[in-house]
């Protein structure tokens, strides 16, 4: 076999090499190494291909179906099954009836991960300020480490106690006093489910999942403003409010840019909490406490029901639902990366005005 | 007293200098400077000078009471600047660091515009308002000679000036608060021979208004520029002195080594 054929003696031709050896003088160790990091650096590459790809042919039949469909219409109905007759749209057949638009998930998508994004961002930045600036040392250390436990909760169970606990919690006492609001905001009058199931508890749920990946991100860029810095905002008697503000913040305010949106990533793909949570409805939220679906809610909540459909179309359609998830997905990564990458530089944004 | 800005040239009043009695500072219990006792004449330039680890800069920084934000400093002795012990009781922190300037070792303009730079702090200390902020920026960048090169970027980022115009920025954003003492912490170390002759010309100028304390390493520089000398060892003073004295005939034989270059 290949990797572990023998180097046969004799010296290596021509002068010594420096940097990447050639394969004539690696010793078997150097060989196994080169195979088993280059099977490894390929795989998460080839993987993402491959689950690109595989979406990619799976939604085409749905992407003829529906059309602009798609992105038009808040009805997702698989059809009716025992009808017998099929509804044929572009040359495609599929129940009758069926029709995928995605309209419901996508305002549930974009409306509870930016109401969580919108509640995260000032909360962590807030948090991690008072942590490195206000809090003294000794506390410092265990209170983040608290920030990054929550980190490791596992999804499912921040679902269960949302709707077990938070839900019913903010029902009782915390919406009736937000209905308040609704002579000027409309969409906070009401009403909402017994249970506190709906579109505010599953944003509200989301923000405390996202708050660690904001924290973690700024603790890391707050601790990286040189010393320096601070100390000549200091030196001229500005108090620790201002330091933050002179100094501290331009510094960091690009990477609160990028973390939000790696953290806009996880709550536009959150997928168990938010289903246990949001109420699984099959329409737009009617406010902001309604019962709604997102597109990863929606995919798990609906992919048993598709996989009765006889002519395939459902799984389609949901597959469809899917990449156009990965696909919004992979960008606000890869914007937020973008920006981080952009900010280990020197280039320092400049405010305006004194 | 006036307010706006560091318009040097016409403040009457005269500095009192400053008095540092018995002043220990340690650091997690191991003493950087010990007993320290002497006088800062007011309007005079004075030198810091001793060897690496002598603690120039510990004594430099306890003057505006830098060691209050780092965890394991314990101060203990008096700091007297303009008849205030910046020790004592029911001291306004943030005033003494607005009476008492420091200058740092590398530049270190803020990530705001350069205007920004020089008229945020007079403005958080009330020194000037929306409308004479403009003034108090023109004058302190006059002052420093830095108006021309920057005069039409000043909503521009001080990180595209060079090392030497970001130093001599940090200088007029520490000139805008009219500072009584100004405190320089090796100033010079990183820049070129042009921008040192002008730093250290204008430190002359500064010293007929304020009193000026230098840190250096640099001998030659020392005896450039200073009126005094302090020289420091091991955390304690060697010799206080005029500059003319130290470098011509110093008391201490330890003052001759390090002048000669034997020691240092």
């Amino acid at each position: 076999m290949i990797l572990v054929r023998r180097r046969t003696g004799g010296l290596p031709a021509g002068p010594a090499r420096v940097g990447r050896a050639s394969s004539a003088d690696l010793s078997r160790g150097d060989r196994i190494l080169r195979w088993v990091s280059g099977i490894a650096a390929t795989v998460p590459f080839a993987g993402l291909a491959v689950i690109v790809v595989i979406m990619v042919i799976w939604a085409i039949p749905a992407v003829i179906y529906s059309g602009t469909t798609f992105f038009t219409s808040t009805k997702f109905f698989i059809g009716n099954l025992y009808a017998p007759t099929l509804t044929v749209s572009n040359g495609i057949s599929a129940p009758h009836g069926a029709i995928y638009g995605a309209l419901t998930f996508i305002i549930g998508t974009l409306s509870s991960s930016l109401i969580a994004l919108a509640l995260a961002v000032p909360i962590s930045v807030g948090g991690v300020l008072m942590l490195s600036e206000w809090i003294p040392r000794r506390l410092e250390g265990p209170l983040s480490t608290f920030l990054e436990l929550l980190a490791g909760i596992p999804s499912v169970v921040f679902g269960f106690w949302g709707l077990t606990v938070l839900g019913p919690l903010l029902a009782q006492h915390v919406f009736p006093t937000l209905a308040r609001l609704g002579v000027v905001l409309p969409f906070l009058k009401g009403p909402w489910a017994f249970n506190g199931q709906g579109l505010l508890t599953a944003s509200l749920v989301l923000t405390l999942m996202i708050i660690p990946i904001i924290a973690s991100t700024t603790r890391e860029l707050v601790k990286r403003v040189p010393v320096l810095a601070r100390e000549g905002a200091l030196a001229l008697g500005m108090t620790r409010y201002e330091m933050v503000r002179v100094v501290i913040i331009p510094y960091v305010r690009t990477g609160i840019i990028a973390s939000a949106l790696l953290g806009w990533g996880r709550a536009l793909g959150e997928t168990i909490a938010v289903l246990l949570i949001i109420g699984m409805a099959n329409n737009p939220p009617a406010n902001a406490y309604g019962t709604t679906s997102t597109l990863a809610s929606g995919i798990a909540n609906q992919l048993d029901a598709a996989l009765s459909d006889f002519t395939g179309m459902a799984v389609r359609a949901i597959a469809e639902l899917g990449l156009f998830l990965l696909v919004i997905s992979l960008l606000t990564n890869l914007a937020g990366r973008l920006v981080i990458s952009r900010v280990s530089g020197d280039a320092l944004p400049v405010g305006r005005g004194i | 007293m006036q307010l706006a800005g560091a318009n040097v040239a016409t403040k009457e009043e005269v500095s009192a200098g400053v008095t540092v009695e018995g002043l220990t500072v340690k650091f997690r219990g191991t003493p950087l400077i010990e007993g320290i006792s002497t006088f800062f004449e007011p309007n005079k330039v004075t030198a810091i000078v001793g060897p690496t680890g002598c603690g120039k800069t510990t004594l430099l920084r306890s003057i505006n009471r830098m060691h209050d934000h780092v965890t394991g400093m314990q101060v203990s002795g008096s700091v007297v600047v303009e008849g205030v012990n910046v020790y004592g009781p029911d001291v306004n922190v943030r005033e003494v660091r607005r009476r008492v300037g420091m200058l740092f070792q590398r530049p270190n303009p803020f990530p705001r515009s350069i205007a920004e730079n020089v008229g945020l702090a007079p403005r958080a200390h009330g020194l000037a308002n929306r409308s004479t902020v403009r003034e108090v920026v023109r004058e302190n960048l006059e002052m420093v000679g830095l108006w021309d090169a920057v005069s039409n970027r000043l909503h521009g980022s001080p990180f595209g000036l060079s090392g030497g115009q970001q130093q001599l920025l940090c200088l007029a954003r520490t000139l805008a608060l009219s500072p009584d003492v100004i405190l320089l912490d090796e100033p010079t170390s990183a820049l070129d021979p042009d921008t040192t002759d002008h730093i250290e010309s204008l430190m002359k100028t500064l010293s007929e208004h304020m009193t000026v304390l230098i840190v250096t390493h640099n001998l030659a520089q020392a005896s450039r520029i200073s009126d005094n000398v302090l020289f420091l060892m091991k955390g304690g003073v060697v010799e206080a002195t005029s500059a003319r004295t130290f470098f011509h005939d110093p008391a201490d034989e330890r003052s001759r080594a390090y002048v000669s270059g034997r020691i240092g």
